[in-house]
């Protein structure tokens, strides 16, 4: 019998090895403690016998080195056991942890902050006219969060789609606080031209990092079948810009087809690992996702630029 | 069968397996954590986590043997021979465990895996997507430890021949109860930042670069911190009684090794909470993490390699140097890699709103503490470079540290008491005005009182340059007021909001107030640490110092404890405002030393106050090197600090060496403050939600504070209470005849009195030349050896006859003095660089760095400008949302 099957012939036993020692769920729970405690107990009952119950130091370090033995035994069985189990293709532990703790998070963050900032409204450190701001801002970004919440809590976890949707607009809605108003237009230009220039090369690498993990769990997750187009959100208002969209993925002739038989698609181009289509304003980005899920086209990446920049 | 000639020990054979099996594990838990994770497979994620807890109890079964090897006297193991013997008390044997350099590194071996098993434990599955990667990237750290102890320094290494009998013994300065936890403490700290490192290249490793990780990684932090603090101070206090010199900080490079870490730690524990607040700086968050980690295994390899000459260290070893470079590189190269490869995730878009805001304070705060950090670890490795750039090695002394480092604390100091008064993104001017009226109140009060009680304090010290003279001392205790008064206020005006906002009193509103934000109050306590802890060090200017040798002891016939001794005559002496007498020496013997134990009564105002019992002991494992066991006796104000510095048994003639060290008990308080603070930050949020802590009545709200209050009280008297030589078996010790010098060393009758300085320049010169006895890099002026003395009569020498009427006259005496040492005994003689490079490199990296960051400041708070003006006006808020918002804000406080 070699070691593989020993272990697999123990699964029974071996529950805690992938839960822990004994998860609380495990209906051995006692009996496992239980064994490790009365492992434990005889050899130091036969340690302290040997010596007629004399503690000393040394009796003392024996009696450590035992349990680091007793411990050393039961984890190398752990391990054994943990390294044959089977891997199960639909364990939910494998896929990346999702949006829920990330937004669980911010949600926490900005309860705090909003609190926070009443604490020191009360303890005169910020202006009302400044706190009144501040947790304005908080609430209404605390409110999103907690909308956003309860779709993952519906079990509605945002599709890949959505997702890309979202980074969407979160651009849109970045991109829009460049065009800034007459008055902070003046304070710009005379406070930080240079400053100012950059920061459209910041949103794009801001979204591009936004962007991947999402793809990647895109990758991860079976994605069911794409709503049909009139579940689709409304498309953005027409914004005075084209973007080019990059795309990585993994037939690029079918994609070129389909793009091409597309209206809202200008020219497309093959690029290294994929396509660079032109998009008309007001498109949506996260249909064309859509379309290339439906077509059976796998999407690695997505990069999405203003016509014009360097890439 | 054994041949009876060949020691064969069991233990070490065990021992040995047990290293080499530990390596095994090691060996898996890398290999499946790192598959595991990429393979996002469960089982192998697994495998490497259980493959770590079965790898610590390796490293612990090893290290039970190797203790079981002291308090057992297995002799035929090489390290327990050299580093014990029979005599020793278990608590010594065991501290001979880390006592040298092979079981100092099993030692580090095994907290790590002691840390790492608890922290893996906690964070298992919450950082399932990344806890493969952290355990590998733990594994790489222990394995690289783990060669070091197989390859080179096996603890268990067995003699080839016939063992000895008995060991060579505790080298004797280590003998000292605080070094039983001085040392581990520091390790811990050490070992706590490979923590957040392994979280740190976890995050990098698997891309989730959100903040969860960020939270796990602050709590390990923040145990650093406070472990690091601790063995820093207790180093200190160890210095303090043991080295008998009357200080307990010399910038010596195994305690600049401690001390570069907890700049960066401390920095890291301030940006993480703009990250937490406003999600950026997480690539220099990152940063502060692996330079945490890459100067704790520097400050390892500082110690170990002898690259550096300090007292702590363990000697040259260059083999042991050139795995430390190796390894060293590797984590710069896959910690910078990682960082660039993952630059795309980490970039975010810092924005301030405004400088007058907490966010600027701790960058700040963050360009201070690594200014300290990069400079401390300049001036400690000057010497090295120094003579590998041009064959000479100079010297660092502590006036080029306090000239620097004086600075930078008085800045970090107001940090401390400015950071708590700003609001997050903005302090608008009213606002501003109105926090910081009351603590620089205090501040001038303070100012103007010490100007007028205490003249004394207006005495200028250099900064930087000797050119530049500040009353360093006035503003430091103007600062520290202005911090105790910026904390107060925060303390009393969050309690007044709080009765406000509960109903309840004050006292139950302070304890909720602290509980609820235990992160900002407690950082609020450990502020107040730190400025109790400067105020202990402001004590050290008025230090004063006296050596006295005196002929004979006074005949004590009368009860020397009860005040009726006789404080005249020829064996008193006056000094600081009190009268000492030196009543009796004798000496005494056991089993591993001889003791010659002076007593010396001190007087104040004529009122017995004290008998102290100052000694020096031989151990006779000690090939000669006798220990000082100071005598201390402790007041609030100041320290009365009796060294005996030389003795001759036949005439009973003693030299003395007496300081009265002004605040310093105040340095320990501080700790402690600190140490609380640290604590309060650690409150898991459980353990405060099953606090049931509602006393109904007035008296039993009374009563629990005051129990609390007792309980901190007794443990501080406990911890403060000060070490002293022990007193003699008898107050009248017999004096045994004992051969005039007996283990006297360099210690000799008279030397630390002999060829006092006579004026101020040769004190001065005095205090810039460096003994070379191997001493702790203490000035011919402070050293009480008998080289030192040589030295000071050859200043003395050189400056007879010499014309010191005026100033400049003066100074080109000391020039010359100096250069004249510097050509007999080279560079390394002289405490401060002559050369203009270490002065100027220091100078121009804080210019640079003070600029970039108001560049960087300035560019933040412009972005934040621009998106304040921007951003869109928030839209009317979804009511049944806004409701779910007010619930959820009704529940958190």
């Amino acid at each position: 019998m070699n070691l593989r099957m020993l272990f697999r012939l123990s699964a029974p036993l071996a529950k805690g090895a992938v839960d822990g020692i004994a998860a609380p769920d495990d209906p051995m729970r006692g009996m496992k403690l239980g064994g490790f405690g009365l492992a434990l107990a005889v050899g130091w009952v036969f340690i302290l016998w040997a010596n007629n119950f004399h503690v000393t130091a040394p009796v003392v370090m024996v009696c450590l080195a035992y349990l680091c033995v007793v411990a050393l035994i039961l984890n190398l069985w752990r391990t054994g056991a943990a390294a044959v189990a089977p891997d199960d293709a639909n364990d939910a532990w494998g896929r990346p942890l999702g949006a829920k703790g990330e937004l669980e998070k911010e949600k926490k963050t900005l309860l705090k902050a909003i609190k926070e900032a009443e604490f020191d409204l009360a303890m005169g450190k910020l202006s009302k006219r400044d706190s009144e701001s501040l947790i304005k801002q908080y609430r209404a970004r605390a409110i999103d969060v907690i909308k956003e919440l309860d779709r993952v809590g519906d079990g509605t976890e945002l599709s890949p789609r959505e997702q890309i949707e979202r980074e969407v607009k979160a651009r849109r809605e970045l991109a829009a606080q460049d065009k800034p108003s007459k008055r902070a237009k003046n304070v710009a230009e005379k406070r930080a031209k240079a400053a100012d220039a950059k920061v459209d090369a910041k949103l794009d690498a801001k979204l591009d990092a936004k962007l991947e993990p999402k793809v990647e769990q895109a990758e991860m997750k079976p994605e069911p079948e794409p709503e049909p187009a009139a579940a689709e959100p409304t498309a953005e208002p027409a914004a005075a810009f084209a973007d080019i969209v990059e795309l990585s993925l993994d037939d690029i002739d079918a994609a070129k087809a389909l793009f091409a038989a597309r209206d809202d698609v200008g020219p497309v181009e093959r690029i290294d690992g994929g396509v660079s289509i032109a998009v008309a304003d007001g498109s949506n980005v996260a249909a064309l996702f859509a379309a290339c899920e439906h077509a059976g086209i796998k999407i690695s990446r997505i990069s999405v630029r203003r016509a014009g920049e360097s890439p | 069968m054994t041949d009876s000639t060949v020691p064969f020990s069991p233990i070490a054979l065990v021992g040995t397996i047990a290293i080499l099996g530990a390596y095994l594990a090691a060996a898996w838990a890398f290999a499946s954590g790192i598959a595991g994770n990429a393979r996002k497979s469960r089982r192998l994620v697994n495998a490497s986590v259980y493959g770590m807890y079965g790898f610590s109890a390796l490293v612990g079964l090893a290290s039970a043997l190797m203790i079981y090897a002291f308090v057992s006297h297995d002799f035929s193991i090489k390290y327990v021979a050299a580093t014990s013997d029979t005599t020793m008390s278990t608590a010594y044997k065991v501290t001979a465990f880390w006592g040298g350099l092979d079981g100092s590194l099993l030692f580090w071996v095994l907290v790590l895996a002691m840390f790492s098993t608890v922290a893996i434990a906690v964070n298992h599955r919450k950082h399932r997507d990344m806890i493969g990667y952290v355990v590998a990237t733990i594994m790489v750290v222990q394995i690289f430890f783990l060669s070091l102890l197989i390859f080179t320094k096996n603890p268990f290494n067995t003699y080839l021949t016939t063992p000895p009998i008995d060991g060579q013994g505790l080298n004797p300065i280590l003998q000292n109860y605080w070094m039983v936890i001085h040392p581990p403490s520091l390790y811990t700290g050490f070992v706590a930042a490979t923590i957040p490192f392994a979280f740190g290249i976890g995050a990098l490793a698997s891309g989730r670069l959100d903040d969860l990780w960020l939270g796990s990684v602050r709590v390990w932090m923040l145990i650093c911190f406070g472990f690091l603090s601790l063995g820093l101070i207790l180093g200190g206090r160890w210095a303090y009684e043991e080295l008998g010199w009357g200080g307990y900080w010399a910038w010596d490079p195994v305690e600049n090794a401690g001390l570069i870490p907890w700049f960066t730690a401390t920095a890291f524990l301030h940006s993480a909470i703009i990250q937490e607040q406003r999600g950026t700086m997480k690539t220099w968050n990152l940063a502060l993490v692996v330079m945490t980690f890459f100067f704790t295994v520097f400050g390892t390899f500082m110690t170990r390699s002898g690259i550096v000459q300090s007292i702590h260290a363990f000697g040259e070893d260059n083999v042991l140097a050139l795995q430390f470079v190796v390894f060293l590189s590797v984590i710069l190269i896959v910690s910078i890699g990682l960082i660039v490869y993952r630059s795309n995730k980490l970039a975010t878009r810092t924005e301030f709103d405004s400088f007058y805001s907490r966010e600027f304070a701790f960058l700040l705060n963050n360009w201070i503490l690594l200014a300290c950090a990069f400079f401390v670890l300049f001036a400690t490795m000057f010497p090295t470079i120094s003579e590998a750039v041009n064959g000479s090695r100079v010297s660092v002394g502590i006036p080029f540290f306090n000239k620097w480092m004086t600075p930078f604390g008085l800045v970090l100091l107001f940090l401390a008491g400015a950071s708590p008064l700003l609001a997050w993104r903005k302090t608008t001017r009213e606002r501003l005005k109105s926090q910081f009226a009351f603590p620089f109140a205090a501040m001038a009060v303070t100012i103007v009182v010490l100007l007028v009680a205490f003249p004394q304090t207006k005495h200028l010290s250099s900064l930087f340059l000797d050119q530049l003279k500040l009353p360093v001392s006035l503003l430091n205790f103007g600062l520290i007021a202005f911090v105790v008064a910026s904390i107060g206020q925060e303390f009393w005006r969050g309690t007044a909001v709080r009765v406000r906002q509960t109903g309840g009193d004050a006292v139950s509103s302070l304890l909720g107030l602290v509980l609820a934000k235990r992160r900002k109050y407690g950082g609020y306590i450990v502020h107040l640490g730190i400025a109790v802890i400067f105020f202990g060090i402001a004590g050290k200017a008025y230090e004063q110092r006296t050596d006295r040798t005196i002929e004979k002891p006074a005949q004590v016939t009368k009860d020397t404890t009860g005040g009726a001794g006789d404080p005249s005559g020829a064996s008193t002496w006056q000094f600081g405002g009190y009268t000492f007498t030196y009543e009796a020496i004798g000496h005494t013997s056991d089993d591993h030393k001889d003791a010659v134990t002076a007593q010396v009564g001190i007087y104040d105002h004529g009122d017995r106050i004290a008998t102290v019992y100052p000694a020096k002991w031989d151990y006779h494992k000690g090939e000669g090197q006798m220990t000082t066991e100071v005598a201390i006796r402790v007041r609030p104000t100041e320290d009365i600090y009796v060294v005996l510095t030389g003795f001759d048994l036949d005439s009973g003639q003693a030299n003395f060496t007496a300081f009265i060290n002004p605040l310093i008990l105040w340095v320990w308080v501080g700790f402690m403050i600190l140490g609380f603070g640290t604590l309060v930050c650690l409150i898991p949020q459980r353990v405060v939600d099953k606090m049931q802590w509602k006393p109904t009545t007035r008296l039993g709200r009374a009563a629990d504070v005051g129990s609390i209050g007792v309980i901190v009280l007794a443990v501080s008297l406990a911890i403060s209470s000060q070490a002293r030589a022990d007193a003699p078996a008898q107050s009248n010790v017999p004096v045994e005849h004992v051969p005039a010098g007996m283990g006297m060393g360099n210690s000799g009758v008279g030397y630390a009195v002999k060829n006092r300085p006579a004026n101020d320049t040769e004190a001065r010169a005095m205090k810039e030349i460096l003994c070379p006895c191997g001493c702790a890099r203490q000035s011919i002026l402070d050293c009480e050896c008998g080289t030192a003395a040589d030295l000071r009569a050859q200043v003395q020498a050189l400056m007879a006859g010499a014309d010191l009427s005026t100033a400049s006259s003066r100074d080109r005496v000391y020039d010359a003095v100096l250069a004249r040492f510097k050509t007999d005994y080279g560079l390394s003689i002289l405490s401060t660089p002559p050369s203009n490079v270490p002065w100027l490199l220091p100078v121009l990296a804080a210019i640079g760095g003070l600029g970039l960051l108001l560049v960087v400041g300035r560019r933040f708070v412009t972005r934040g400008a621009i998106a304040v003006a921007a951003a869109p006006k928030p839209d009317g808020e979804d009511e049944r949302y806004a409701d779910k918002l007010d619930d959820e804000l009704a529940d958190t406080d």
